[in-house]
């Protein structure tokens, strides 16, 4: 039987470890993705605690109220409709059509999840009617709704960031929706045209020349010479049955990078990426978080891609930010901040605090850390390229008066058919650590990015050093 | 009597709290206070307070561990139930009783009679495990999408649950004698028809648990690797062939990679099930202040997700730890065994209770593929309940057997040098 004794330990070492496994898996699943779960339209505790708890009010950072309850119970917002279109896609509504808004997202807090088993079992005893928090958002509801004007009538997004602590300044997506007339748009959720798609944080755009900053990042760092190296643009650069071109066919002759930068150089980069390799420029890419599965507690951030193309056109339109990449306006502002901030990329916030039922203040914003794509020399470097295509090369108008902005271009090509115009970006920031400002601008179809979405981006820069950021 | 045991009535005090405050919470929910649950919470207490002492003292050998923390998980089960709703927890609570008396029954007959092994025996069981699941393929009633129901005097119960016993039984008669050809290719005849059988039954859970039990008793029993990876093949392809000839096992497999898919259809009780388990959180949202009631089954195989949202995470993983206690008990007894049929017959019963926990928890928290099995001890269920507390009394059995044999062989050693 002594054999037998040995195989029944052994069983026993591997019923521990199942059961060591359960209690892991267990755990993490819950406290990785429970807030997510929790929070889903899907959860009928949420409409169910709406009919017993007084949910709290939305802030923005300066205390203007964007959502609130009445005495009757009902939600009330902003009486501006301006205002409400415009951080329709933060807010979000509380019928649970939109999935990324602070009313589903924060509805824990709001309808007072998060209360202690003690202050619910005082509230269940006392029998008062119970209250949710109060989330003071970071967003600035003035600057919102002027960025959310100047997109115009193109549908895209605005977003606006503090580079040194992830705080989100403006987020908005065009076109956005009333809150008080969703009616319309029942059975449009999954509609990549819906309103109720927040477009900053859930429309993953095709990014085009704005992309060149990882390519860019790559280059810095494999390449000790990188800043001296040479480049010849003929405008036209054949790889094998293809030719990589550069915009309205021109041609740039020789030049180092940080004029290819300043120019948007496509030859350029492309020929980088493809002495690169597509292993070295994918792990660049997911250096700045491609491919990654963002699990923010503040909001929901679909994730951008970046597919190793096997083919080496494809590795050169990749390079310039065509081919399959796909990345969302609010994951470029985090790229561009990353820039800004010498080589840390900050969490996005979007939480400034809460506000419990006696008025005290908790769960403030803590800066936190996402990761550090690239050295802070490298860092710097870039930045000088940034202000140098907005000095005097295509991100020429995304100049303000008073401030030193660094920037870059993108205009992607988004289809085939030549009568399709590119849709039109702009990444900023500013260059003062006083003013730690950093944005990104999308317009769908729009045209070209330093035509169309710098002036846009130079906006929002005016009206946020109007408002003293 | 022989050594003196640690006493236990320290665990059992703090459980008692736990119970009789869990009931008093129950009666606050409504005004005026609800006296009848806090009398059935009592009752309850008494009941298995008086169980306990009985059975110390009429059998001083069994293992007490065991035993508390069987109630232990009783008595969350039948909490939770009486919150979901007090008629099923009246209805478990008869159940119990019943499970009670049979598990005495239980521990007697593995004590008292040595039958068990002898080859007629085994062939009856064998016949009559067969035979019963064969009889619910043909008459049963289907419920929750398998045909494992059986009613007898206007009372269904669920023969796949008892066919357990005389499973393990025939396993351990089998193991405990020399390896030989013919009776190793009967024994796989035997299983195989009996999975043959669940399957078609569409009761994949406890296919599962059988065909891993099988596995568990094959290699402790033979030791040998050989037939353990034979029969893997064997089961391998089983699976993979119900995997293409079954629509419900491709649904399954297909739900747990991603529930969210088919939020509308087939996964709607993961996604629940998910969502109530981190409306829970850490510490839960309160006895009787969660939503549980939009998780299909939850009283039954669901009923792991209920009590994390309820009582937390926290006590999920005390739950979990509950259950590895009662399995190294187990294996302790089945350590101690003075015979190879006790030692296979008790391990074979500590496998069961460890793989019939694993596959609900893991199916529920989504780590494996759901399939619909009872979280022993704790969920709803007349033929679940009576059967775990008999696995309860064979392992007692056993352990009073070995307790017996010990304090013989202490005598002899005392009757030997004076």
């Amino acid at each position: 039987m002594i054999l037998q004794k040995r195989n029944i330990r052994i069983m026993l070492s591997v019923f521990m470890a199942l059961f060591a496994g359960l209690t892991v898996y267990l755990a993490y699943s819950v406290l990785t993705y429970g807030e997510r779960w929790a929070t889903n339209p899907y959860n009928p505790r949420i409409a169910s605690q709406k009919s017993q708890v007084k949910a709290g009010d939305i802030l923005d950072r300066n205390g203007v109220t964007l959502a609130t309850t009445d005495a009757k119970g009902n939600r009330v917002y902003t009486p501006d409709a301006q205002v409400r279109k415009a951080l329709s896609s933060v807010v979000g509504d509380s019928s649970g059509m939109t999935t990324s808004g602070a009313e589903t997202f924060m509805a824990n807090y709001l309808l007072g999840f998060n209360d202690s088993v003690i202050e619910r079992f005082y509230q269940e005893i006392t029998g008062a009617k119970r209250e949710g928090s109060d989330a003071v958002l970071t967003v600035d509801s003035t600057l919102s709704t002027h960025a959310y004007n100047l997109l115009g009538n193109y549908r895209g997004a605005a977003v606006v960031m503090n580079y040194q602590t992830g705080e989100i300044l403006a987020s908005v997506s065009k076109p956005g929706f009333d809150p008080y007339n969703l009616s319309q748009y029942k059975g449009d959720t999954d509609n990549e045209d819906s309103p109720l798609v927040n477009r900053a944080t859930m429309g993953r755009y095709t990014p085009g020349s704005v992309f060149k900053l990882v390519t860019a990042a790559a280059a810095l760092e494999y390449y000790p010479d990188a800043l001296t190296r040479t480049y010849t643009c003929k405008g036209e650069l054949p790889v094998g049955d293809t030719v990589i071109t550069d915009a309205n066919g021109e041609v740039h002759g020789k030049l180092d990078l940080k004029r290819a930068f300043a120019v948007s150089c496509n030859n350029t980069f492309a020929t980088i990426g493809m002495d690169l390799g597509a292993d070295k420029l994918k792990a660049e890419a997911e250096k700045f978080g491609f491919n990654n599965n963002f699990l923010f507690g503040d909001l929901l951030l679909y994730s951008s891609s970046y597919k190793s193309p096997t083919k080496k056109s494809d590795l050169g339109w990749s390079a310039v930010g065509q081919y399959k990449n796909l990345v969302t306006p609010l994951h470029m502002c985090m790229i561009t901040a990353a820039v800004a901030n010498d080589g840390v990329m900050m969490e996005p916030k979007l939480l400034k605090h809460l506000v419990n039922v006696r008025g005290y203040d908790y769960q403030e914003l803590k800066p936190a850390e996402y990761g550090r794509p690239l050295s802070a020399k490298n860092a710097k470097t870039l930045q000088d390229m940034m202000v140098l295509a907005v000095q005097s090369g295509t991100g020429s108008r995304g100049r303000v008066a008073g401030w030193t902005v660094g920037g870059k271009t993108g205009t992607a090509e988004v289809s085939e058919d030549e009568d399709v115009s590119p849709n039109a970006w702009f990444v900023g920031f500013v260059k003062d650590e006083g003013h730690p400002i950093c944005v990104a601008v999308v317009l769908e179809n729009a045209g070209s990015g330093g035509s169309k979405a710098a002036p846009v981006a130079a906006g929002i820069l005016k009206k946020a050093k109007e408002l003293g950021y | 009597m022989g050594r003196k045991k640690p006493s236990a009535a320290a665990l059992l005090f703090i459980i008692m709290v736990f119970e009789l405050s869990a009931f008093v919470l129950l009666s606050l929910r409504v005004q005026p206070i609800d006296l009848g649950a806090i009398l059935f919470g009592v009752m309850m207490v008494g009941v298995f307070i008086l169980q306990y002492a009985l059975l110390n003292h009429f059998f001083p050998y069994i293992d007490r561990y065991i035993l508390i923390i069987a109630n232990m998980l009783a008595a969350v089960g039948l909490i939770v139930q009486y919150r979901l709703n007090p008629e099923i927890a009246f209805k478990q609570a008869g159940w119990l009783a019943l499970g009670m008396i049979a598990m005495v029954f239980a521990l007697l007959g593995v004590w008292k009679l040595a039958v068990w092994q002898k080859r007629r025996v085994t062939y009856i069981l064998a016949g009559g495990g067969i035979l019963l699941l064969a009889l619910t393929l043909l008459m049963g009633r289907s419920a929750g999408g398998a045909t494992s129901w059986f009613s007898v005097l206007g009372s269904s119960f669920q023969p796949s649950e008892f066919v357990k016993l005389i499973f393990v039984a025939v396993l351990a008669a089998v193991f405990a004698q020399p390896l030989q050809k013919r009776r190793l290719l009967l024994c796989f005849g035997f299983c195989g028809a009996m999975l043959g059988l669940l399957v078609l039954q569409r009761d994949l859970g406890a296919a599962l648990l059988y065909a891993g039990t099988f596995l568990i008793l094959l290699y402790v029993g033979t030791n040998k690797l050989s037939l353990v990876g034979l029969s893997l093949i064997g089961l391998g392809g089983g699976a993979y062939a119900s995997y293409h000839l079954f629509d419900h096992v491709r649904v399954r497999i297909a739900i747990w990679q991603n529930p969210w898919a088919a939020y509308e259809s087939q996964g709607y009780q993961i996604v629940q099930g998910l969502i109530a388990l981190a409306s829970g959180g850490l510490l839960g949202m309160g006895l009787g202040l969660g939503a549980p009631n939009v998780i299909p089954a939850y009283h039954t195989d669901f009923i792991f997700a209920v009590i994390c949202e309820e009582f937390g995470l926290i006590f999920g993983v005390a739950m979990i730890a509950f259950y590895v206690i009662f399995i190294v008990r187990g294996a302790l007894i089945a350590l101690n065994a003075k015979t190879r049929f006790d030692m296979l017959l008790a391990f074979g019963c500590t496998s069961m209770i460890t793989l019939q926990s694993f596959i609900i928890i893991g199916g529920v928290i989504k780590l494996i593929p759901l399939t619909g099995i009872t979280l022993p001890f704790v969920s709803y269920g007349g033929s679940s309940m009576i059967v775990c507390m008999m696995l309860v009394g064979v392992l007692q059995g056993i352990a009073a057997r070995n307790g017996q044999a010990e304090d013989e062989m202490l005598e002899q050693m005392e009757g030997n040098c004076p």
